[in-house]
């Protein structure tokens, strides 16, 4: 099942580059010298690639999505964004319900396996282990970038980064001046407004901001109700001063939400199934406070602190839940070689989960998670500026299976201005979350002999574990083609999986008499591996013409573990990764302040979702007629009228539709 | 909850998969075509080589407004990572501004940067330039840089890129609180000039 056709074509396209790009003039310095000021701004250039010089020395693969990136894509999410960064996994499941992100694999409704942060704020819950990206919103026009780093963060992170972290980090409320006024609409994305105020106040500088939109149901098959609509709305400000040599931020935001959504939920008495469409409303807030000191360039303080309340209320159940976390950070150099951090951290959440219907329900109602960290870290200069060895790990202590430790070693190679390789093997794990242990989900099965099928969670579990094997480059080619390359081999362990039924009376007086009750325990059933590897290329074409691609493989090995049997579990972490994936994203600058904007994405079908292959692509049309005034036209998911991208429960699947919108931003 | 076995419809996927191969092999074989098109323009100077020239040439153009002369050698330091490489060590090789031998200096750390006489700051401390200013250990330093936001962040010399030209725009505050002056020939060409005007005109 090797991807011999996509593979050719790459190699083909990176041969031809390295016979095309000639060696600079070496005479280059004679046209120069003797120039006046005036003569040299009379010359022309070639414009040049612009090499993201925040991840040159970085031991790990990590992609920046800028700005600009994000805003020439037409996206309207941030999952959106993230399906042009390459090993990144994005399927959309319907218009409200959530997406299904994975970092080389396993992704689903949940995004156990990546650790998403806005701000340094962890925005994964302990409820279900993953992100709810439907409630997790930030204002586009207020991100400055988004670092994805793909691979094991949890040596920095902690656990539950296992197979990578994103970082949305919003701009400093210093590039933030001014007012801001968006509005635009469309086919799929109904009603979309931004409105954002900032301003400067002896040394802080500070801003406000207010958005909200309105999303309509993605496509139905005749005779379902499209339930998916959302509509959301969140507030937000934040502030910052920096004197000298210290920094300090605080922000904080507030939302409100209410999606459609289909649950399919159970009685005992009449036993029976059925589909609830009630909707789920979401409310929260978060506050967020930051103090930096910098000594030098090489040592610094850090400590932040961050409270955020997240409520939730469906037709299955309900949660609130604070979370209060400090971490502390102090990076110092004792020698010319060496570089050492050092950091602690604690985080409490109490939550409570209310029941909404007496078949879904945990065990106990209320819980408070744990975490107590500490981490170490050294870099050491080995060859100055050729050669470093980083070695590390992270200690925590959870409510859930005690202790853990998350080390790793990563070697960094720079042996020129223009190249840098690197190799890494760490250790990660991922802690159970409420559902893995305090779950109870009773579901009809049968009628007729009476069988009713439970879910349950389990309290002796242990944490999932993977050790990875990684690797990867970056060339600054020529001066206008970067390219960056990482490979993998991930070993996993302990994956937590349904596992087979005991068969027992069901329990009066719960259930109906004469009921049989299969129950499946969460168990740690599951191992296996993984391996893969992503190329990503970012090109000047020209000097109007900018092209971005990505393209990544993956094959999952899985299986149960001896003594385990598992098909369900086992099916569906097999089935729903794409082998390979691809995107292209072109950005032409044409005449009179016009850009013109294409992505391309083929992703690889998804057999445990029933999800087939597919290519579609999005294009845009801006206009920047002024420096306040600014418009766009956008165009998404154009090859098809619909198609599929995740499964969903319960059926029928929800096909994404082809869509168009338009936005105008006014600023000042 | 949903048992279910994976799809029978395997082969059908893989056909569809073909189609979709297809249109994707094709547009990565035409941008194939039009990059080693674009990159074998014809040689003209780099973004990067023309403000190595600006570097070496702003040397001319500065004074101590206290009238002094020094007798040091004349260090253009760069912080960060270099991209002018070559191109710059080419142009300072063998050259004197004002009878004091030009040196090239990289340096990793702008604690380094004393001694420096220009001090020029590469993109990769972009995120770093309110600590970098805040530790230069070269108060009397002409600065230059090319980040989008260098002259509010104290800097005194940007450099950008205008419309296919390299130009620059000057930040006088931050030049008369070094006790620099730059003088007329040179803040006639820049592209802007803010700040308070200098005593002095030479």
């Amino acid at each position: 099942m090797f991807p011999v056709r996509p593979v050719a074509v790459f190699f083909v396209c990176v041969s031809s580059l390295l016979w095309a790009a000639s060696p600079r003039p070496k005479d280059r310095s004679q046209e120069l010298k003797g120039l006046t000021l005036e003569q040299l701004g009379n010359i022309e250039v070639t414009t040049q690639s612009k090499e993201p010089t925040q991840v040159w020395d970085t031991p790990a693969a990590v992609y920046v999505l800028t700005s600009e990136d994000i805003r020439r894509s037409g996206a309207t999410s941030i999952p959106d964004a993230l399906r042009l960064v390459p090993g990144v996994n994005v399927a959309r499941v319907n218009g409200s319900r959530n997406w299904a992100v994975g970092i080389r694999g396993f992704g689903d409704q949940f995004s156990k396996y990546i650790l998403v942060l806005i701000d340094g704020r962890s925005v994964y819950t302990p409820l279900f282990g993953g992100v709810l990206w439907t409630a997790e919103n930030v204002m586009l026009e207020d991100i400055d970038r988004i670092e994805v780093i793909r691979g094991p963060g949890g040596t920095i992170w902690g656990a539950d980064a296992v197979n990578g972290v994103i970082n949305i980090i919003t701009k400093n409320s210093q590039d933030t001046k001014g007012t801001l006024l968006s509005t635009g609409g469309g086919s799929v994305d109904q009603n979309t407004e931004d409105a954002r105020y900032g301003a400067a106040h002896k040394d802080w500088t500070w801003r406000t901001n207010a958005f909200g939109f309105v999303r309509s149901p993605e496509f139905h098959i005749d005779g379902q109700p499209a339930y998916d609509w959302s509509r959301f709305g969140q507030v937000g400000f934040r502030a910052d001063r920096a004197v000298g040599t210290n920094e300090f931020t605080v922000q904080g935001d507030a939302y409100w939400g209410k999606f459609g959504d289909a649950q399919s939920l159970s009685t005992y008495t009449p036993p029976a199934t059925f589909i609830s469409y009630k909707s789920t409303n979401v409310s929260g807030g978060n506050l967020r406070a930051l103090w930096r000191r910098k000594f030098n360039d090489r040592s610094d303080v850090y400590l932040q602190s961050f409270w955020s309340h997240e409520h939730r209320i469906g037709s299955n159940f309900g949660e609130d839940r604070d979370t209060f976390d400090v971490d502390f950070l102090h990076r110092l150099a004792p020698t010319k070689f060496q570089q050492f951090t050092y950091g602690l951290g604690i985080r409490l959440s109490p939550s409570t989960v209310t029941q909404t219907i007496p078949t879904d329900t945990f065990i106990p109602l209320h819980k408070t998670d744990s975490i107590y960290s500490a981490f170490l870290h050294e870099e050491l200069r080995l060859v100055p500026e050729k050669l470093s060895l980083i070695l590390g790990s992270k200690f925590e202590h959870n409510n859930y299976t005690g202790f853990e430790y998350q080390p790793n070693g990563r070697l960094l190679f720079t042996p020129t201005q223009k190249f840098t390789a690197w190799a890494a093997i760490s250790r990660a794990v991922r802690t159970p979350d409420r559902v893995d242990e305090d779950i109870q989900v009773d579901i009809f099965a049968v009628a007729s002999p009476l069988i009713f099928a439970r879910v349950i969670g389990n309290h002796n579990l242990h944490a999932e574990r993977m050790v990875a094997y990684e690797g990867g480059m970056r060339t600054l080619l020529h001066p206008r083609v970067y390219i960056s390359g990482a490979g993998f081999y991930n070993v996993y362990r302990n994956l937590i999986a349904q596992g087979s039924p005991t068969i027992a009376p069901a329990p009066d007086p719960q259930f109906p008499s004469a009921a049989l009750l299969f129950t499946f325990q969460y168990t740690n059933g599951i191992h296996g591996n993984s391996n893969g590897f992503e190329v990503a290329t970012d090109l000047q074409a020209t000097s109007f013409w900018h092209i971005r691609t990505g393209y990544s493989f993956l094959d999952l090995d899985l299986k149960d573990e001896p003594g385990f049997k598992d098909k369900v579990t086992l099916e569906k972490l097999r089935g729903s990764s794409p082998a390979q994936q691809a995107f292209l994203q072109s950005r032409i600058n044409l005449p009179h302040h016009f850009e013109f904007d294409q992505s391309f994405r083929y992703v690889d079908s998804l057999s445990a979702q029933k999800v087939r292959a597919y290519t579609t692509a999005d294009a845009r049309i801006g206009w920047n007629p002024s420096k306040t005034l600014s418009l766009s036209l956008t165009g998404q998911n154009l090859f098809q009228p619909h198609h599929l991208e995740f499964g969903i429960d319960p059926p029928p699947n929800v096909l994404i539709k082809r869509g168009i919108y338009g936005r105008l931003i006014w600023s000042h | 909850m949903k048992w279910s076995f994976p799809s029978e419809g395997l082969r059908l996927e893989r056909l569809n998969g073909f189609r979709s191969h297809r249109a994707l092999a094709i547009t990565l074989l035409f941008f194939e075509f039009a990059i080693p098109a674009a990159i074998a323009q014809p040689g003209k100077p780099s973004e990067d080589d023309v403000k190595a020239a600006y570097l070496l040439n702003f040397g001319k153009f500065i004074r101590q407004s206290n009238g002094q002369f020094s007798h040091t050698p004349f260090d253009i330091c760069i912080i960060g990572r270099d991209s002018m490489g070559q191109t710059l060590d080419d142009l300072a090789a063998n050259q004197f501004i004002d009878n004091r031998p030009v040196h090239v200096r990289r340096l990793a750390d702008v604690t380094q940067a004393k001694g420096c006489t220009i001090v020029y700051f590469s993109s990769s401390e972009n995120d770093r330039l309110r600590e970098d200013m805040a530790l230069l250990p070269a108060p009397d330093a002409l600065t230059v840089g090319d980040a989008s936001d260098f002259l509010d962040r104290g800097g005194m010399i940007q450099l950008l890129l205008v419309d296919k030209h390299v130009r620059f725009t000057v930040n006088l505050s931050a030049v008369n609180r070094a006790h620099l002056v730059l003088s007329s020939e040179l803040l006639r060409v820049a592209l802007a000039v803010t700040g308070k005007p200098s005593g002095e005109q030479p």
